[in-house]
Parts: structure tokens; sequence; C-alpha cells
């Protein structure tokens, strides 16, 4: 009996080894270019993920907001610390033996210019190079076998806010990446570099130039200081041989320079903030664009991870991207065109607009201006707040079961006028705002599973604190995410419910990955509590540290052998 | 060789923290980085006024040594009156809110420089205020502004994220052009890109009197959120120290003044500006008196009378005084270096741990890197485990390490 069931269980992995060669690795931030964070690794299965026990874990030498997710090629794991990164670390995947680390040294100011804390989202890893880019504004290229450096490129001025925080888009010898920044008027932009010398290839702004098309939706000569960073991950589809970035708010916060004040925004929608666009990797050319906040004032970055699935739309299997976007609406666009195909709430209580109009793809704000900031009008109870119904931690999609795990926001705001800030001896404007208002039910967050077919909630476990890390999906009908709590967690994608648990010790905010190594697959997760996030959310902040203190370490899972 | 230099880092902390819980007294001499830790332990010595101020925001502060900038001449000031000698630590106000977060609050200083009255909260206050700062209206000098109307038809320069780009938003027929900076501002003005230029007037006033030999005219403005008065923030429980800094401000008005005119502030009585003030209104709060103190010579001779201490032929800022120069071959400063610096940093200074490793020094800290490491080895960095040096080294002896660090800096 013994001996027949390890027979059975060796041909189902060489079995899974054959028929699934994605299986193995993870080889770019997202599982895939079209960051689904979808596994077909079928080892850990909910019959045997109660047993998950730690394999191995690495210190990553600096704490404070630890956001970095994994990339594993070959038998070869690399991740990233926070603070620069301090370091970037080769391991073997397997055992944890570090086989390099990369410490840049990086000037010793960049701190007090990165807006919303230190963090690195990790690295890109390709022919031989993995590609790191860094708060100091430069993407640094380092040789995969030995971590030496082989050329490093600055971006943009740090000095000017402008910092690095997640990992470049690759594509052939094109290496993409954008930067953030905005406080101080920086226009957003794309750059292509090549992947041999460093050498900047193009670079397309985001916000367009006096004259060009889209000039038209800015007032005066308010898009040159526009903001619209693209400062998050990007997609890339290889058929259409286009990469998508989603884009930022736009600056100054304040409306009324860029258009007029109100909820009648007329010609002045501010191109291409708030926006995803769709780029031609080969020369940074924009293909097309869709607005997900037009005129924004509430601070609704439109840059959340964009996920592609072939979706059945109107009875045909169309490409499409979905996006869950801080201003809380769940979006599916033809992933060709930028054609709206679907918008609708995912979290309760999204009150700035009552829906999308799918005609004109434009939000429909609630009336009277009532829940639009405006200059010296307080708006009370906005909801979500600026941190979005969902935040940069990425959702997940299983395309078996056509569900997107979204790990959501339940927070409201008020915002008003003009406040002016005394920094660098100057007044600044800046808008006021009270984030630490509760949403509708008094939980904070949670993990949502949503059909975006019938955009619809199927399942939601709530989350007494907010912050709930991104979700990763297996195969299997598994669901991995963390909390700040510390907590790892197993649930079962069909119902939500908890299947296995872990306590990292520290919160944890990015999602875990998974791969499979000599036939043995592994999760993986790195923890390391958000620091900056608390600083903002007053009593809700100080729950947030009371419950774990800070940290920086990678955890890796197996089954027992 | 890592081992020792770490327990030496470790005597070196605990030392610092028992002074702090403990007597303050205590002054061991044989051990050199003992002594410099005694010297420097927490807010309650006598003699040392913790000052926190951004490192690279002229006119108002700049990280060197000495110290300079209109925070700096007016810290010396009031620590001087309290017979106390400023110490800094420096932290760029790019954020406010986090700045105040990491110096201030994080108990690092004791006197942040500056905040405005509004500013104050539960946990901090702020004291009578010691100078009043505003925008300013930038023109040629004949450029008579008596209200908005005043700039109808021009082409204005406007700093982006601030209150001058809201108001002129709001009016009618003014063509704006904005732009990131002040220097910005000031460089846009003289390529004859825009006739007149609105920026804040601290930077304007002393821009033009640096880089544009005063040539135009800076009119000081007022009106909502264009103008604020600026105190020295404490910390809320510190109103022992609040009292003093008060007292020590009212004495010091008419030396305060000299260093408003040291760095070249807009002078003169404001104009109200506001989107319905009518020409008419505003010009009677201008008297014609008001255009006349920024010109050069005028600057420095009132800075001579009334700040002999740093006075100087130009308008220009006191320049550093320059550092002695160094005494010792780079042989002879290694091995002096070694001598007084290896047990932490490792002999040649090639430590194996990154911060402590002192050829990064260039890489880290740029062109400034001779002033941070003059700095950090006159006052420590106590909490890093980085003792004082100030009474055991002289300003010759820093020298003459520099010229051994100059040789080693990793590009």
């Amino acid at each position: 009996m013994l001996k027949l069931r390890s027979y059975i269980c060796i041909s189902a992995c060489c079995l899974t080894m054959a028929t699934a060669q994605a299986a193995n690795e993870w080889p770019v931030y997202g599982g895939d270019s079209g960051n689904t964070r979808f596994s077909k690794a079928d080892q850990i299965t909910a019959a045997n993920v109660s047993k998950l026990q730690v394999a191995w874990s690495l210190q990553l030498g600096a704490l404070r907001s630890n956001e970095s997710s994994p990339v594993v090629v070959g038998d070869t794991l690399y991740v990233t610390s926070s603070f620069g990164p301090k370091n970037v670390f080769a391991v073997n995947g397997k055992t944890g033996v570090v086989k390099w680390r990369y410490s840049p040294d990086l000037p010793k100011d960049v701190d007090q210019f990165a807006c919303c804390d230190v963090n690195s989202r990790g690295v890109a890893v390709s022919n031989g190079k993995v590609f790191v880019g860094q708060l100091d504004a430069n993407v640094a290229a380092l040789d995969a076998e030995t971590g030496k450096e082989i050329w490093k490129t600055q971006i943009v001025d740090y000095q000017q806010g402008s910092v690095i925080t997640s990992p470049p888009t690759v594509v052939g010898k094109t290496i993409i990446t954008g930067f953030g920044g905005g406080e101080y008027g920086v226009r957003g932009a794309l750059v292509g570099l090549d992947a041999d010398t460093g050498k900047e290839l193009w670079r397309t702004n985001t916000t367009p130039g006096a004259g060009e098309p889209g000039s038209e939706t800015w007032k005066g000569d308010s898009a040159k200081n526009g903001g619209a960073l693209a400062w998050y991950v990007g997609s890339y589809d290889p058929a259409l041989n286009l990469v998508y970035y989603g884009t930022s708010n736009a600056a100054p916060w304040a409306a009324i320079v860029r258009g007029n004040d109100s909820s009648d925004i007329g010609p002045y929608t501010n191109l291409y903030t708030a926006s995803v666009i769709a780029i031609n990797p080969d020369n940074g050319k924009i293909t097309w664009h869709y607005q997900f906040t037009p005129h924004d004032a509430w601070d609704y970055d439109g840059v959340n991870e964009l996920v592609f699935a072939d979706l059945p739309i109107d009875g045909t299997k169309t490409p499409v991207i979905m996006q869950a976007d801080r201003n809380g609406f769940f979006y599916v666009l033809d992933r060709r065109n930028g054609k709206l195909l679907s918008s609708k709430q995912f979290i309760e209580g999204v009150n700035w607009a009552t829906s999308i109009d799918l005609k004109t793809g434009r939000p429909v704000e609630t009336a009277n201006n009532e829940k639009r900031p405006q200059l010296k009008k307080k708006a009370v109870d906005i909801c979500p707040n600026l941190l979005g119904g969902k935040n940069w931690m990425p959702m997940s999609y299983n395309p078996d079961l056509q569900l997107v795990f979204i790990p959501t926001l339940n927070l409201c705001m008020d915002m008003e006028g003009l406040e002016q800030e005394y920094k660098r001896g100057t007044f600044y404007l800046g808008s006021n705002f009270d984030l630490t208002k509760a949403g509708p039910g008094g939980h904070l967050g949670g993990v949502k599973a949503w059909d975006p077919i019938k955009q619809k909630e199927v399942w939601f476990n709530k989350d007494e604190l907010p912050y709930t890390g991104g979700t990763l999906a297996t195969s299997t009908g598994l669901v991995f995410h963390g909390d700040v709590k510390g907590w790892f967690k197993a649930l079962d994608a069909k119902s939500g419910k908890t299947l296995w648990q872990f306590n990292a010790g520290t919160g944890i905010s990015q999602a875990p990955i998974t791969y499979t190594i000599e036939g043995k697959q592994y999760v993986a997760v790195v923890a390391g509590r958000t620091a900056s996030i608390p600083a903002i959310l007053g009593p809700i902040g100080e729950r947030m540290v009371a419950a774990t203190p800070e940290g920086g370490a990678l955890f890796v899972f197996e089954l027992p052998k | 060789m890592t081992k020792p230099c770490r327990a030496l880092g470790f005597a070196a902390i605990v030392l610092a923290s028992m002074s702090i819980m403990g007597a303050g007294t205590a002054r061991a001499i044989a051990d050199p980085s003992s002594a410099a830790v005694g010297a420097r332990d927490g807010t309650n010595i006598n003699g040392v006024m913790r000052v926190c101020a951004d490192p690279d925001d002229l006119p108002f502060s700049h990280a060197g040594t000495p110290a300079q900038g209109i925070y700096a001449d007016v810290a010396e000031l009031v620590a001087s009156r309290l017979e106390m000698q400023p110490e800094y630590y420096w932290w760029l106000s790019v954020a406010q809110k986090k700045a105040l977060r990491n110096t201030l609050l994080a108990g690092n200083c004791d006197a942040y420089f500056a905040l405005p009255p509004s500013a104050a909260t539960r946990q901090i206050s702020i004291s009578k205020p010691f100078m009043t700062v505003s925008y300013a209206i930038v023109a040629d000098r004949g450029f008579a502004y008596q209200s908005l109307t005043s700039l109808r038809d021009k082409r204005v320069a406007v700093q982006f994220g601030t209150p001058p780009q809201i108001l002129l938003a709001q009016a009618e027929g003014i063509k704006t052009f904005t732009v990131r900076t002040s220097k910005e501002g000031l460089e846009s003005l003289s390529h004859g890109d825009v006739d007149v230029a609105f920026l804040w007037g601290p930077e304007a006033g002393y821009l033009n009197a640096q880089r544009f030999n005063s040539q135009w005219q800076v009119t000081p403005v007022k009106g909502e959120g264009l103008q604020t008065e600026i105190g020295i923030a404490v910390r809320a429980e510190d109103q022992d120290l609040l009292q003093k800094l008060n007292t020590a401000l009212d004495d010091l008005k008419p030396q305060i003044e000299g260093v408003s005119r040291k760095y070249a502030m807009p002078a003169g009585a404001p104009v109200q500006t506001a989107l319905n003030d009518s020409g008419a209104a505003a010009a009677e709060l201008a008297k014609p008196t008001q255009f006349e103190t920024t010109s050069e010579t005028k600057v420095a001779a009132d800075d001579a009378s009334q700040h002999a201490a740093t006075a100087a032929p130009t308008t220009a800022p006191s320049a550093a005084p320059a550092p002695p120069a160094p005494t010792l071959s780079v042989e002879e400063a290694r091995s002096f270096f070694n001598n007084h610096c290896s047990h932490c940093h490792a002999p040649n200074a090639q430590s194996p741990i990154q911060e402590r490793d002192l050829r990064r020094l260039s890489k880290r800290y740029k062109d400034k890197w001779r002033d941070v490491a003059t700095t950090t080895i006159k006052k420590g960095r106590t909490e890093l485990g980085m003792p004082t040096w100030e009474d055991i080294l002289t300003d010759q002896d820093i020298q003459n390490v520099l010229v051994f660090l100059e040789t080693i800096q990793k590009n």
C-alpha cells in the first residue's frame, strides 16, 4: 500500500514537470508578464497545505517596509531588501544558500526624498542580467551569476523627489522603467534603456508637450508640471507587442491650476494622469490610453497593476486588462484598444462617483461637487480615501475559476482646499486631509474574491486592520496572502476559508510567490511591516504599529519530506 | 579584523547611554572616545543648543563648517545669548511632517528652525516670531506694483505648488509661465521669457543679490497665504526652553534685522495682494521708500555696522573661514588616521562594514563629503557609536585626517 502510494506520487511529480514548464519558475514580478500571480505548480493542495513548514529563511538586512516580490530563474531566487535596496540577494531557491549579495552605495539623503517610504519591490531578470531600480533614481544591471555591476544609468534627478521603487519591465533588449515624484512638479515619463549598455533608447513623457495631442486637456502651461508618474510595474503582451503602465494622480493637487475647480471638467481631463497607457516598446509611442479618474482631485493614482485575462465578452473570448483602481471601481478593458468593457464598484461605500458611463468611459461624479474637494471647500466622508479601494499590493487571477483575489481597503476621508505647508522655508500647497475614517461596516481591509465577468463579489474575508497583503493563486484552488499582524495564510479559493496559517512576526504587505525546483514546490513571501502608511492613519496607524514590530525577512515554505 | 572593531563600537554606545541616564559628569580622560562621548550626552548639558535645520536651503540654512544662512545666524545669536553653542542635526525639509517626525519629535534636536505660528500642534510649540517672510514681485526697477491689476497682460513666472500659482490661476488676463524654482524664475526674467516673476521673497532677494547683481526690484506682498511670521519650534513639553528663546529673541531684535539685511531679504511695506483688491487701496500701502533696501552697498554697510562678527565686504553671505592648511604628508596622515580611527574604521579606513567604510564617503555625500566628514568627526554620531572628537582633535588634526581620506575615495 505504502509502496504503491509513493510510486503514484513520483509519477505525478514527473508529469507536472513535463507538462508545466512555467510552473517551475517565477520569472517576473507578477509571475508572468500579465501580472496574474497564478501558478500551475500543483503539489501543494487543499488536502496537504496544513502541513506546510518553513524550509529556510533569509534575513534581508534592512527593516522598514519590505515590499519585495522575489523572482526565481532556474534554481536561483532573487530578492531585495528595503532602503535603496540596501541589499539584492541571489540565493539557491532550494537551500537558501546565498550566491551573492549586491549592496549599492546610495547617497545618504535619499530617505528624505522618498515620499512614501524607502521600499524596493524587487528585480527583473533576463538573459543573464538582473535589473534593479534604486531610490537614487538609477537602474543598475548586474551579472546574474556574480552580482557584479555591469552598468548603471541615472533616469532622473532623485533630488526632485523622484525615486524608483519598482522593477523595470523587460521586453527583449529593452528595459522600461518609470519613476516616482510629482510634488515638485515633476513630469512623468517612461524610459527605454538598452539591456546591454544601459543607454537610453527613448523617453516618453506621460503628459503632452505644448501643441501635442492632449495638450488641450490642460489649462495654461500646467501640463509641463502635471505629474502622471508611472512608478509601479508594467505589463507586457507579446502578441500585441504592447507594454501597459498605470499613471499617478495629476499635479499640483489644486485642480484649479489644471482646469475647472468642479465636476464640470470641460476639456480639462489632464491626460495622461490617472490612466493606463499602452506603449510600443520599440519606440515608446503611446498607442492608446484610458483614463480612470479624469481631472483628479482625490489623489487617486491609476498605477495599480494591470492584470491580463481572456474573458468571454458577449460570447467572444477577448483579451482584456483587469484593474482594481484606487478610485474603488474594477475595470475590464479591451487590451487591444483600451475600450471599456465593464466597470463596477468592488468595495462598498464608493461615493465620489455613482458609476462609470460605458459609452463615454467617464465616471459619473456625485452631484453638486459634494464629494469633490475644491479650493477652500471641504468635502467630507469621501470613500475610498486616497489609499484607494486597493493600493499597490497585487491581486491575483485564477483563470480556471475565473476569479480575481483582491486585497481591498475600506477607509474614507475628509479632504479640503488649501493647506499650507511651510517647508524648505517656503509655503507649499497641500491638501488638508483626514484619512482616519473607517469605511462602512467598520472593517478596514480584507481579501475579496471577485468575478470579473459578472463584476460581482464571491466571498470576502474582512480584516480589522488595513493594508492586507497581496495575493497568489494556484491551480490547486488555493489563495495565499499575508496581513499586517504577520499572519501568512492559505485560503480555499472557492470559499475563502483559512486552511493554514503561520505568523511571520512582522506585517506582510507584498504578495507571495511559488516555484518548483527538482520536482519540489516552494512558497515564498517577504515579511516586513509597512512603516509609512501607519504614519498617516492616526489612531488606526497606532493599531498597525502595535500589531507587529518592523522586520525584514524572506520565508520559504515546503511540504515535509 | 571586524571583531575588535565591533566590540569597541558597542562599548562607545553603552558609554553614551550610561551617561545619558546617569550623572553626565563622568568624563574619563584616559580613553579619548569615552571622554568625547561624555561631552555630548543628551539635552541637559550646559553649553549646547541642539538645532535642526535643512542642510541645503539657502538663504535659510546650509550645512557646512560653519553652518550658514539666516537660520544658522539666528541660531548662533540666540545660542550665544543663552551661553550655549549651537550643534546641528541636518534633515531636508522636503516634506515638513516627515522632517519634524525625524528631527524634533524624534529627540534629535531641541530647536527646529523654523515654523510659522500656525504650525503649532499638541506636540509642538512655536516661539515668538523673529521674522516675517513673504512672496514677492520681482521686476525691473521702475515697475510700480500696486495690485494684481498691475500684472494684467504681463507674462508672469510663477512657482509650481505655491499660493501665487493658485492666485494667478483664478485671475483673468495674466499669462503665467510655471517654473519649479525661484532660480528658474529669475532666469526666465533674465532671458526675457517673462516680464515679471511672482516668487518666494527670501530666495528671490538672495538670488537677486548673489547672481543678478541686484538688478531687479523685489517687492514683498501680503495677503492670504502670501506671508507669515516664523519662529523657532520646540517640543511642547520644553516650556522652559521656549521661555528662554522668547526672551533671547526679544533682546536680539536689532541683530536679527541685521541678518535679514545680510541675506538681502525683501524689505519695505508689503503690498496687499488678493483677487479683489483695487489698485487704489493697495497703492496707499505702498510707500515710495519700500523699494530702496536691496541695493548691494547698503546691504553690506548695514551688515558691517550691525552684525560685525560676520561682516563681509560684499553682499555674499559670509564665506566659511578657510580651514587651517594640513601639515602632514599623505603617509603621515595615514599613520595619524590609523592611530586615532582604525580601531573602529579599520586600518587604512578599509572597513568591511559598509557603514564604517570611509572609502565610500564621496559616493555617499558627493561634493559635500569633506564638510560631512569634518562635522561628523567634530560632533560625532553617538546613536551610531561615533564619538565626538572636537575636544580631542584640533581643526588642524581633522584637516590632516582629510588629507588621507582624500586619497582613498572610490569614485
